[in-house]
């Protein structure tokens, strides 16, 4: 929810990074990006710190 | 070739829905084999109760555990097995991905959720006599119309739990800050050697598990082999992230269904297996179709969304490191054994339980009867789900279509 709510802001382009240590994140995140319009980049995790990289898209 | 092995099966997330759907067919095994459904609340319970037998009292003669029965000890019982089977394969595959880490609570009000949460989660489970498994997954394919109803209390308890826990004094803050950060987004960063030690830990626990219930089960099959599928079962649900909570929460949070199809699909590989065990003679176990049911639920859905998380859920992050979960666990088990004192006590089995009937569907509508409205009811499940998520976002903006990014060499990693 914090991610959805800071990419709203963000704007056309700009990337957002999630790090986050809650394995649950992966089941989240990933999907919730494209259902409301966000591109998923990239998703690394090492050990038990996860980041996410998400586009808002260009204006269309 | 071993390291991108290890990267894809020990390290990173398992998919969810194969998980599930795996964990629904070796139920049906393990129902088969043992004569009892995966479940564990149960256990907790008794657990509660043995340590009010170490505080010199005697609830073996509660009328509760005349039902749930509250002899020997923990590894004495099928129920037990299962329990430590869970816990061992969690830890064992989380160490194996490098992913224990003590991971403290941010703020006290948190713990004081957890408690509360695992509590009414607890106790309403027990009064319903399951949780997720025994009155939902695994209860579901016994063909027992309680555990529907259960089912609908909880989807209806979770809504409220989501309307609780978003309000704002609720809210965590994690905020947003901008950063001039030059770091190349496909790159992967060197892996820290902080934790290196885990993945030896991790086969020592997995391994010496398994070794210990093969000995077992030389002596005494079903708990030896309960201690084997509870392995299992716990690195099924710690690999692929399987939360139950999410499976109902996310539907009235962001639309998000993913889990609850992965469930429904899950208990449908499981109901064949179970009904074929039933008719060469493993005894199905049918509880009341009762309000007891329907409140169980209702108190169990909403404990599980404030506490974040529900019976199977704190088992595998308690292993992960999660502190949140190791109170949410003791809850739980003071919930459930909360309800075990007051089923008499306060009258709530007579109240709520004793004048209403066991349904099983197989001897209400036959085997074909009792299969067909399984799955009907599944199916129905399903496309209500698929509706749902389509229809559903977050804050309620309309959903957008956007195709699923291109993996592009060297730019998306992931599963």
């Amino acid at each position: 929810m914090a991610a959805l709510e800071a990419l709203a802001e963000l704007p056309p382009g700009a990337v957002l990074e999630v790090i986050t240590d809650c394995p649950q994140s992966v089941n989240s995140i990933p999907l919730e990006a494209p259902r409301h319009g966000y591109e998923l980049l990239a998703q690394h995790q090492d050990g038990p710190t996860l980041r996410f990289y998400i586009r808002v898209p260009d204006r269309a | 070739m071993w390291e991108q092995w290890r990267q894809r099966v020990l390290v990173r997330f398992w998919a969810p829905t194969p998980a599930v759907v795996a964990a629904g067919v070796l139920s049906a095994y393990y129902f088969g084999l043992t004569g009892t459904f995966w479940a564990v609340t149960g256990e907790f319970t008794r657990w509660g109760g043995h340590l009010l037998q170490l505080a010199g009292l005697h609830p073996e003669t509660w009328g509760y555990f005349q039902v749930i029965g509250l002899q020997g000890l923990p590894w004495d019982r099928v129920d037990g097995w299962v329990v430590f089977g869970m816990f061992a394969g969690a830890l064992a595959a989380a160490l194996l991905a490098e992913n224990v880490k003590l991971r403290r609570v941010r703020h006290g009000r948190r713990l004081v959720q957890a408690l509360v949460g695992g509590m009414l989660a607890g106790f309403g489970a027990r009064l319903a006599m399951g949780c997720n498994l025994a009155a939902f997954f695994t209860g579901i394919p016994q063909f027992s119309l309680h555990a529907w109803v259960f089912t609908i209390g909880t989807a209806l308890g979770t809504y409220l739990g989501v309307k609780l826990v978003l309000q704002p004094w609720l809210r965590g803050d994690a905020r947003a800050e901008r950063v001039r950060a030059t770091a190349v987004v496909g790159e992967e960063p060197a892996p820290s050697r902080a934790r290196r030690w885990q993945p030896g830990l991790g086969v020592l626990v997995g391994a010496g598990f398994a070794l210990v219930a093969l000995v077992v089960a030389t002596g005494q099959p079903k708990l030896g082999i309960a201690g084997l599928f509870g392995l299992a079962f716990g690195v099924l649900i710690e690999r692929g992230q399987i939360c139950f909570t999410s499976a109902f929460r996310d539907l009235w949070v962001t639309g998000r269904a993913t889990m609850a199809k992965a469930l429904v699909l899950g208990m449908a590989a499981s109901a064949i297996g179970t009904a074929a065990f039933m008719q060469l003679g493993v005894a199905p176990k049918v509880f009341w179709l009762s309000p007891g049911a329907a409140i169980g639920g209702l108190l169990f859905g909403l404990g599980i969304v404030i506490a974040g998380g529900c019976e199977t859920g704190w088992m595998y992050r308690s292993m992960e490191g999660q502190v949140h979960f190791w109170v949410v666990g003791v809850g739980n088990i003071l919930g459930a054994t909360l309800l075990a004192w007051a089923w008499d006590a306060l009258g709530l089995y007579a109240a709520l339980v004793a004048p209403w009937p066991k349904v099983y569907l197989v001897e209400q509508f036959g085997w074909l009867g009792g299969l067909l409205i399984t799955y009907g009811l599944l199916l129905a499940a399903y496309l209500f789900l698929a509706w749902w998520e389509a229809r559903t976002t977050y804050h309620g903006l309309q959903a957008v279509a956007v195709p699923a990014p291109q993996l592009r060499e060297g730019v998306v990693h992931g599963r």
